[in-house]
């Protein structure tokens, strides 16, 4: 086995808000335009280091037309971590996010890692979405809340790395029984996703995977 | 819309259809033939839908004209050739035709509304634009460059050839049965692959066939492939897809027993490009487009679990499984069941030293990013090695009933590998 912990992860969210622009980012570290359209579902892997650890992300990628959720919640079951996109230009995909939500939680544990990405914060002259609406919104579902770009690659990775870091400090409690694990101390310090371009980059609205405890 | 006075040729490589007046694609009138396109076709109509679209119509919602046209350009970016290069149209096409698409299907289906309350007919709720749809539409497109022409043989197709139940709400039934029945024909040709597949994939083989069979390949394959392989499409209906499914799955047989990484098996069935090599055509897959997800340079960096993992599928590219260096690897390394009809010819030993490392080879440009025009490998599993796949009707029927009987539709999709309870009760079904 060439990793320390496997991750099964799901992006949902509006068809147009950029997932599988972020996949494609987080991915490959690559950018386009004009993506194809995902039909049903796809997915990649992606390993990194977090904490010394080698993770092995498993990441599905799904359809957001709403018809293809009798496919794509098939896939949800059994997710460590659920990746909720809204496009901060459009205010549509933002109110969604409850409706996501509530779809989302019929299939998986409400300890589920789950976080909340507004994405295409390169465009801060179209957005319509506020960073405060939107981390006032996470706050209130206990969820934590990013804000990426795919295209300039703000913040993609460190939201895969908090979300990562999230699930080996609660795998590692479940595995020690509850007792914490050797780099538990260390961990939340971590878990602070760093803005690779902090002075320019208008993307704010950081916090750690809550899951409401 | 009425197109120009003199309307522009199609951009496919097609033979032309005889006689004066503009150049049309002969493959594109046998299709709309073949479908009677004719008895759905109502003059007119087209552009008075297009136009009450435009005044603002129930049936078009602003939500649901959005999601339409955000697939415009997510339809086969890289498709910019003739109808479709810039300020050729193509585009706009697209986008009549699927508007044109949401208007007819509200429309028809509010007449049943008056007719027939209070119990909807099956089969008569309005379907809508349902993503794939683009790609079905754009081949269309490219065989006739006219848009009320492909709108109408669309529209025929849907009616004509199921494909109103693959994409109808609320649960994609047509979809959930056909993704069954081609588990059951895999499980039931190549038994040894369908348990391997089923250990690991978890269960996700319909997620391999999805995009397939709601595209009827139009998303995957490249135009003129896809245009041979509709062609029987239109002679046969599903069952040309579901042998199209068994004969990509038999060619990279042995590849596929050979791995047992999740991502990996997802490539080779999705992706992998196979030369076919020699008179009796043995698969051999490109491994330049065997490189895992991550083969971009950034991954490189601090993947090394990932990095091997890629060195041991090209090893594993560059001598077939179980094939030791001087004997042949044509031949099944485990027992072999399901039809083997690939002879055991030549020795390929001596293409060790021929083989070089991945990436040497370019990927298949026509299938990068889709909506190319040629891919060779494609080609042969059209062309060749889909005619060696037999579907027994009879079996294919009884598979796709079950599903149309069954209650439990939740084993279907996510899950569509025939449980084994369930592929026990269909061989007693058979028996």
């Amino acid at each position: 086995r060439d990793y320390d912990h496997l991750f099964k992860l799901v992006l949902i969210g509006d068809s147009g808000a950029g997932k599988s622009c972020l996949l494609l980012r987080f991915a490959d570290d690559a950018f386009t335009e004009s993506y194809i359209t995902t039909i049903g579902v796809d997915f990649r892997f992606k390993t990194i280091p977090v904490d010394k650890k080698t993770i092995k992300l498993q990441i599905w990628d799904t359809a957001g037309q709403e018809r293809f959720r009798t496919i794509t919640s098939a896939y949800y079951r059994g997710a460590d971590g659920i990746i909720l996109v809204y496009d901060i230009c459009d205010r549509e995909s933002f109110a969604h996010v409850d409706e996501w939500l509530n779809e989302v939680n019929r299939y998986v544990n409400e300890s589920t890692c789950k976080i909340l990405i507004g994405n295409k914060c390169d465009m801060e002259s179209e957005r319509q979405v506020s960073t405060e609406e939107a981390k006032k919104k996470a706050d209130d579902l206990g969820i934590a809340y990013i804000e990426c770009s795919a295209k300039e690659a703000t913040n993609v990775e460190q939201a895969f790395q908090m979300m990562s870091a999230e699930l080996i400090e609660k795998r590692q409690k479940q595995g020690a029984g509850g007792r914490s694990g050797p780099s538990a101390g260390g961990g939340v310090g971590l878990l602070q996703p760093k803005n690779r371009e902090a002075g320019k980059g208008s993307c704010g609205g950081l916090g750690s995977c809550g899951g409401g405890d | 819309m009425i197109d120009d006075p003199a309307p522009a040729p199609p951009p496919c490589s097609c033979e032309r259809c005889p006689g004066a007046g503009p150049a049309r694609c002969a493959r594109f009138e046998r299709w709309a033939q073949r479908a009677e396109a004719a008895s759905v076709m109502q003059r007119g109509r087209y552009t008075r839908m297009l136009e009450s679209a435009s005044a603002g119509s129930p049936h078009l919602p602003p939500e649901k004209e959005r999601q339409l046209k955000l697939d415009i350009d997510r339809t086969w970016p890289s498709l910019t050739s003739g109808l479709f290069r810039e300020g050729g149209g193509g585009r706009q096409k697209l986008s009549n035709l699927l508007r044109a698409w949401v208007m007819y299907d509200g429309e028809e289906s509010s007449k049943v509304d008056e007719a027939s309350a209070p119990v909807r007919p099956l089969g008569t709720t309005a379907v809508g634009y349902v993503q794939g749809m683009n790609f079905i539409a754009t081949a269309l497109l490219w065989h006739t460059g006219l848009d009320e022409a492909a709108f109408w043989l669309f529209v025929a197709m849907v009616q004509h050839y199921g494909l109103r139940s693959m994409f109808e709400a609320p649960d994609m039934h047509g979809l959930k049965v056909k993704s069954f029945t081609i588990a059951q024909l895999v499980h039931q040709e190549m038994p040894e692959l369908s348990a391997h597949l089923a250990e690991h994939l978890q269960n996700s083989l319909s997620l391999l066939f999805t995009e397939w069979l709601l595209t009827l390949f139009a998303s995957s394959v490249p135009l003129a492939p896809l245009a041979d392989l509709w062609d029987q499409f239109f002679e046969e209906g599903y069952g040309v897809i579901y042998r199209l499914i068994l004969a990509r799955l038999r060619s990279l047989r042995l590849w596929l027993l050979a791995e047992t990484d999740f991502g990996s098996l997802v490539h080779l069935v999705k992706q992998a490009h196979v030369d076919f090599i020699g008179a009796d055509q043995q698969p051999r897959p490109r491994p330049s487009l065997l490189g895992l997800a991550g083969s971009a340079p950034a991954m490189q960096s601090f993947t090394s679990p990932e990095r091997s993992r890629r060195f041991s599928l090209r090893r594993l590219m560059r001598s077939p499984p179980s094939a030791t260096k001087n004997s042949s690897w044509h031949g099944s390394p485990s027992a072999s069941t399901g039809r083997d009809r690939r002879p055991d010819g030549s020795d390929g030993s001596e293409e060790d030293g021929d083989c070089r490392d991945a990436g040497d080879r370019p990927p298949c440009p026509g299938c990068e990013g889709g909506g190319g025009e040629t891919c060779s490998s494609w080609q042969v599993l059209v062309t060749d090695l889909l005619q060696a796949e037999l579907l027994d009707a009879q079996r294919t029927e009884h598979f796709e009933r079950m599903v149309s009987s069954g209650g439990d539709d939740e084993c279907f999709i996510g899950n569509a590998l025939p449980r084994l309870s369930m592929a026990v009760v269909c061989r007693a079904a058979l028996k």
